[in-house]
């Protein structure tokens, strides 16, 4: 697994690449963890290139999306494939899981809410 | 002079091999570990005082002739002898050593003989000293540097400072020391070295044990036996992946002829996972008998959980309640994989969300729903570590594989559903580690 950070717009554009699991979620929780501790409050996950993700990997997300919130940050996810939307409909993330088919919509999406 | 090098040079290599394989050897059987752990029997220290004694006469034997006068380490083994085992055993192979020596006479004879039964005492002594520990190998070094001081002064004093003595004395700097030294680095490396193997696996079998017991524990959180409802066969089983786990299930009874039934699969592996199950297991009982309604109680337990608990800890949970007289089943489904119903006339329902995984946010709402089990109908619900269960080449035992199973094998009980979903899981994965916990849970309505 590779993980890709990049700062677009006030938003953090993590992208993962390879297979997310149990030999490997620590390693990924860690570099989102740190992102934020750094003063990140807002991202986006590629998942284009996501091979496989076991639930590990849902545990990744769930505990970045606690993270966020605790802090008023926000996330969203872009490019996803069918099998990761399905990982996350059966454990019953979406709608609370935003799911754009681009980084721009989802860093859009950002700048509408802080507009709240 | 070449050859004298290349000659004395095999030589010393010679009996360095033999100390390192003789030490090896020695430090691995059972009388060394037994005399060393303080549980030896006479026969074991008399073993050792032999094993020591042979290396001293190999010690003498090993003479290498260097300008004419001979140099060996027949000090060494009463040396090792009384730095591991104290005075007795550097003694008893001290005196070996020494009526070898003596034997063999010389004009050394006297000095010789004298400082190889010093050294197997003082050894020991150096040991009681050490509080019965064996010294480390600088201390060791610094020892047979005071040993060989001893054995050069004796010489000197007792044989005289004839030019054959001196020959003797400007030999042992040269060559006897530095093999001494040699030596027992040596043995205090391969020493060192099985004493840190020893402690690893001492290390490991109490954390084994330790283990052991929180799976005990952990068990002891998990019904014993399916509860006896008249007209239907329950069954439930998990398999860890390692010693401990995070999937659990649960049987809950209630003052009227309902009961209820709980599968679940924390967060997690091993023994985070299984602390944060015992957790959740209690939380799911207790709430359970607060409110009896199988949403609210999801909606108490995630409540807590996503409150207090660490943000890296959630579980997803299915969560029924049958009233046995007409099957009717009230559930939530907190992000659990789909149990499905097996109808009797062949056609198959799934039952999906009626929630998110709990501990996910903490103003959450689940939804109540039902279903009704009619008579020869089978619900199997199982986590995610049955459909995920890999094989050397990835693949992965999957739904199609499950529904297949089970759909062949309708007709069985619960129990015996179950068992064959296990011994296919067994056979698909072969040799493969299980990476993930492994539960199912059915319950079947036999009668109308």
């Amino acid at each position: 697994m590779e993980i890709k950070s990049e700062l677009i717009d006030n938003a953090m554009i993590i992208k993962i690449v390879g297979l997310l699991d149990a030999s490997n979620y620590k390693f990924c929780e860690d570099t989102i963890q740190s992102h934020i501790q750094e003063g990140t409050r807002n991202m986006v996950f590629n998942l284009q290139d996501l091979e496989y993700m076991s639930s590990a990997g849902v545990r990744v997300f769930i505990k970045t999306y606690r993270s966020l919130s605790a802090q008023r940050g926000h996330m969203a996810f872009s490019c996803l494939q069918p099998f990761v939307r399905e990982i996350f409909e059966v454990a019953g993330l979406i709608p609370e899981f935003q799911i754009f088919l681009d980084n721009e919509g989802a860093i859009k999406s950002f700048t509408s809410s802080d507009n709240d | 002079m070449i050859d004298l090098i290349i000659n004395v040079g095999f030589e010393l290599f010679q009996i360095i091999c033999v100390i390192t394989l003789g030490s090896y050897f020695i430090i691995r059987t059972g009388p060394f570990n037994r005399v060393l752990g303080s549980v030896g029997s006479i026969r074991d220290k008399f073993l050792l005082i032999l094993f020591f004694g042979m290396l001293s006469i190999y010690g003498t034997m090993s003479n290498i002739v260097l300008f004419g006068s001979p140099a060996n380490v027949r000090d060494l083994g009463p040396i090792c002898a009384g730095l591991t085992f104290g005075p007795w055993i550097g003694i008893g192979s001290a005196i070996i050593g020494a009526t070898f020596r003596y034997s063999l006479g010389g004009i050394t004879v006297i000095p010789c003989t004298l400082t190889t039964l010093i050294s197997g005492l003082l050894a020991g002594f150096v040991w009681i000293i050490n509080k019965k520990r064996v010294i480390g190998k600088l201390s060791a070094i610094f020892f047979i540097l005071c040993i060989e001081i001893i054995h050069f002064g004796l010489i000197l004093f007792i044989a005289g400072d004839g030019p054959e003595v001196m020959s003797i004395l400007e030999n042992m700097w040269v060559i006897m020391l530095p093999l001494y030294i040699i030596g027992i680095l040596i043995y205090s490396l391969v020493f060192q070295n099985y004493i840190t193997e020893v402690k690893n696996r001492e290390e490991l079998e109490r954390k084994q044990v330790e283990l052991m017991s929180a799976q005990e524990i952990q068990k002891s959180f998990l019904p014993d036996l399916a509860p006896v409802v008249p007209g239907y066969s329950i069954y439930a089983q998990t398999i860890s992946a390692r010693e401990v786990g995070g999937d659990f299930y649960d049987y809950i009874s209630f003052d009227d002829d309902r009961f209820g039934f709980v599968i679940a699969d924390v967060s997690g592996k091993s023994v985070p996972a299984a602390l944060f199950m015992a957790l959740s297991c209690t939380m799911v009982r207790v709430s359970s008998q607060w409110v009896q309604r199988p949403d609210l109680a999801a909606e108490q337990v995630n409540k807590l959980i996503a409150r207090y608990a660490d943000s890296g800890m959630f579980f997803s949970m299915f969560y029924g309640v049958i009233t046995p007289k007409d099957g009717v089943v009230n559930y939530v489904n907190a992000g659990h994989p789909p149990p499905i119903i097996f109808r009797e006339k062949g056609s198959f329902d799934e039952i999906h969300l009626t929630g998110s995984i709990i501990g996910f946010m903490e103003h959450q709402v689940f939804r109540e729903a039902t279903f009704t089990l009619f008579r020869g109908d089978l619900l199997l619900s199982y986590t995610d570590g049955v459909t995920e269960a890999r094989r050397s080449d990835g693949e992965m035992f999957g739904k199609e594989r499950l529904y297949n199973v089970v759909d062949k094998n309708r007709s069985k009980s619960a129990k015996e559903i179950v068992d064959i979903i296990m011994g296919e899981i067994r056979a698909f994965v072969d040799e493969e580690p299980q990476y993930d916990d492994i539960t199912l849970l059915t319950i079947k309505r036999e009668e109308p």
